[in-house]
């Protein structure tokens, strides 16, 4: 598992972002190429929307960068940039939410189920992100948060409650949940996947 | 192929190798460490679907912009003030254009400078130039920080 907490190249992701923050093309570049697919993880992990990610990821990658300079001292990178990260989706999410409710409001129908994929997006990885997605959209976005940050990005619990501003009492018990539910969504499925 | 969701998560998950158990779902029941385990291969091997190029870095707004408009306000307002002086001691103006330089009273006078508005006066003329109001956006994500 890609954990923010483990590095995973030459220069974990503290040292890259204090080099981006000194303003150098290189060590922004640097910084940006290790990141942005991180970021991206997170929006769509948060968000579960590909496209919604897409765009954010970028809006964020650009937030972050403007305030790599102005990080709390002694606030570790990964946590500050997961709590960045976070608050900008549910500012999207809620966008999102109040967007749906007018258009649903003003069609005075319910939204159309997602269209089938068509052959481009049945490409590997554009299925499995889509996969991906439409498996954490069926979470609670609370249950979400704590599953994508705790187990998908491998933050501890006192990092993730951080982020999400509850207890770790209250990240533990929606983890518990949100797995619960995955099993019983995915356990079906994946049996009979690795009997085949 | 089938497109049944079920068929493509199969297909999906066959093609997968679930990550040695993390800690914390380490000491979860066998399903669950299946379920946790395939969504953590899913999500190490997602990419954002197109490189995208580094953005540019946009200049902070620091409070020295308002004051930088006053100056560029008050550089022209001087400017058309002195010209006409200029031009009669160049020898180049008519006695028409020379008449038209603003008397000393006329002149711009700076009225106030605050954070969002400069105010000038010439004669009967007020001008206030104004800071545009910042956009009505939801609370800073790095505010809870």
């Amino acid at each position: 598992m890609v954990s923010p907490h483990r590095p995973t190249g030459p220069e974990p992701p503290d040292a890259l972002a204090a080099a981006a923050a000194t303003g150098r093309p290189e060590a922004q570049a640097a910084w940006f190429r290790a990141e942005h697919p991180r970021v991206y993880r997170l929006c769509l992990g948060l968000l579960a929307d590909p496209a919604a990610a897409e765009e954010l990821a970028q809006d964020a990658m650009i937030h972050l960068l403007d305030r790599l300079d102005r990080r709390p001292p002694g606030s570790p990178y990964p946590a500050w940039r997961n709590r960045v990260v976070l608050n900008l989706c549910r500012d999207q999410a809620r966008r999102r939410a109040a967007r749906d409710r007018a258009e649903k409001a003003a069609a005075g129908r319910v939204p159309v189920a997602p269209p089938v994929l068509g052959p481009v997006e049945r490409a590997s990885a554009a299925e499995l992100r889509e996969i991906l997605a439409r498996t954490l959209a069926e979470l609670p976005p609370r249950e979400r948060e704590a599953f994508v940050l705790r187990d998908l990005e491998g933050a501890s619990t006192a990092e993730a409650s951080a982020a999400m501003e509850v207890t770790a009492a209250t990240v533990r018990s929606l983890l518990t949940l949100a797995r619960r539910r995955l099993r019983r969504l995915l356990g079906p499925v994946l049996e009979t996947g690795e009997a085949s | 192929m089938s497109d049944d969701p079920a068929d493509r998560l199969r297909r999906a998950w066959s093609r997968l190798e679930p990550p040695a158990p993390a800690d914390s779902w380490r000491d979860a029941d066998p399903a669950t460490r299946r379920a946790v385990g395939w969504l953590a291969a899913a999500w190490e091997r997602v990419e954002p679907p197109a490189p995208v190029p580094l953005p540019r870095r946009r200049p902070a707004p620091g409070p020295a912009r308002p004051l930088l408009a006053a100056a560029a306000v008050l550089l022209v307002a001087g400017l058309g003030a002195v010209l006409p002086h200029l031009l009669v001691r160049a020898g180049g103006a008519t006695e028409a254009t020379a008449a038209a330089a603003p008397p000393a009273a006329d002149r711009p006078r700076l009225i106030a400078t605050r954070p969002d508005r400069v105010e000038l006066r010439a004669g009967t003329v007020h001008l206030t130039l104004l800071r545009p109001p910042a956009a009505p956006a939801g609370p800073d994500p790095t505010e809870a920080e």
